[in-house]
């Protein structure tokens, strides 16, 4: 597996927000609407011959399945297709290969934390975890540090590869529905990365679309549904 | 001349129902194309007393949503509150029915709805009956 740039980049010690097809989709909804509303350009892809034969044809032009996007000071990285659990531990190692040779300040991973009683929730905490205190000062934030768990899953392994090569992450896990997309537990977490980041995204528009997103999300929640169910991990990918 | 373009129709017209086909078999689970409805995602799970289904219907609301169930089945019909296009196809409504993993005693089942998802309880159904011991 390996990162393949159309042009060399010119960001510098960017904040790295990764978005995969997880648990209510909270990662997949928050990192596309950062694209969009940060008007990120498409700079490169993930490239291997072990992923999930899949194009995405969007506008007539053929999209990779995992794309690399930036600005001037972010990157996001997302897929249009859950990963399988057997490529997890390459893809982790590989994206954190490059987020090292671009001098990565922060990766963001925004994920799901499924709760049975979603539907009494009106609005989700939530919760993260900061794998170097000093890279992010989170007291501005409605977000609750996690004391004790086991995260499980892309985000984990993602953390782990970053761990071993000295690249700060926050991980933050929203209370979501399991089985459905959520695009309110995205709003949550990325009102977190306004304030501990210290952004301005508009989350107007997606509070008023999201209805919409559900719908149009539903064939890529099933198959990520598909895949936790078959890789064992679906349930909780968190344990506290 | 009117031949050429009888057959192009005819050409036409097949090539729509096989891509209708290949679009219905491919999206089954969460379409019908036919009927031009969506399949709401479910989730099903069970507790000792009960089966509890949950339904995603995004864009549909409490007063059109119609809700049956049998001893071991349960049938879905809501009408959306827009028109939404998906692969040039327009849905206004939802329709599912969901078999259930255990019977289930219908005429106690409770249902409540909030942010988009119906929550279905419904009680199971006690199969035999207790023996007193002497």
């Amino acid at each position: 597996m390996q990162v393949v740039q159309y042009n060399d980049i010119h960001v510098q010690s960017p904040i790295v927000f990764i978005g995969i097809p997880d648990v209510g989709l909270v990662g997949s909804i928050a990192v596309s609407y950062i694209i969009d509303k940060m008007q990120m350009q498409e700079i490169g892809y993930i490239e291997s011959d072990r992923l999930p034969p899949i194009l995405l044809v969007r506008e007539g032009r053929v999209k990779n399945p995992i794309r690399i996007y930036s600005t001037n000071y972010s990157v996001a990285i997302i897929a249009d297709t859950p990963l399988p659990p057997n490529l997890l531990a390459d893809f982790s190692s590989s994206v954190s290969r490059w987020l090292k040779s671009i001098n990565t300040r922060l990766v963001v991973n925004v994920t799901g934390l499924p709760v049975q009683n979603r539907m009494s929730i009106d609005r989700p905490q939530v919760l993260y975890v900061l794998t170097d205190r000093d890279a992010v000062d989170m007291k501005g934030t409605n977000a609750i540090a996690l004391s004790d768990g086991i995260i499980i899953g892309v985000y984990a392994s993602i953390t782990k590869s970053c761990m071993n090569d000295d690249i700060p992450v926050l991980t933050l896990l929203a209370q979501s529905h399991s089985s459905f997309p959520d695009p309110f537990a995205s709003i949550e977490a990325l009102s977190v990365i306004n304030k501990a980041l210290s952004m301005n995204i508009d989350l107007s528009e997606l509070m008023h679309e999201a209805e919409l997103i559900r719908i149009r999300t539903r064939e890529l929640m099933k198959q990520t549904e598909s895949m936790l169910t078959e890789s064992r991990l679906k349930g909780p990918t968190f344990y506290g | 001349m009117s031949d050429i373009f009888d057959m192009m129709d005819e050409m036409d017209r097949r090539m729509r129902r096989l891509m209708d086909r290949i679009f219905a078999d491919a999206y089954s689970d969460l379409y019908d194309m036919e009927r031009r409805e969506l399949r709401p995602l479910t989730n099903i799970t069970e507790t000792d007393d009960e089966v509890i289904v949950s339904i995603d219907l995004p864009c549909a609301r409490k007063d059109n949503i119609e809700l049956k169930a049998t001893s071991d089945t349960l049938y879905i019909k809501a009408k959306m509150d827009r028109c939404v296009r998906i692969s040039n196809v327009d849905f206004e409504h939802y329709s599912r029915s969901i078999r259930l993993p255990s019977r289930v005693d219908a005429s106690n089942a409770r249902a409540s709805f909030k942010g988009g998802v119906l929550q279905v309880r419904l009680p199971k159904k006690i199969e035999g009956s207790g023996i007193n011991i002497e």
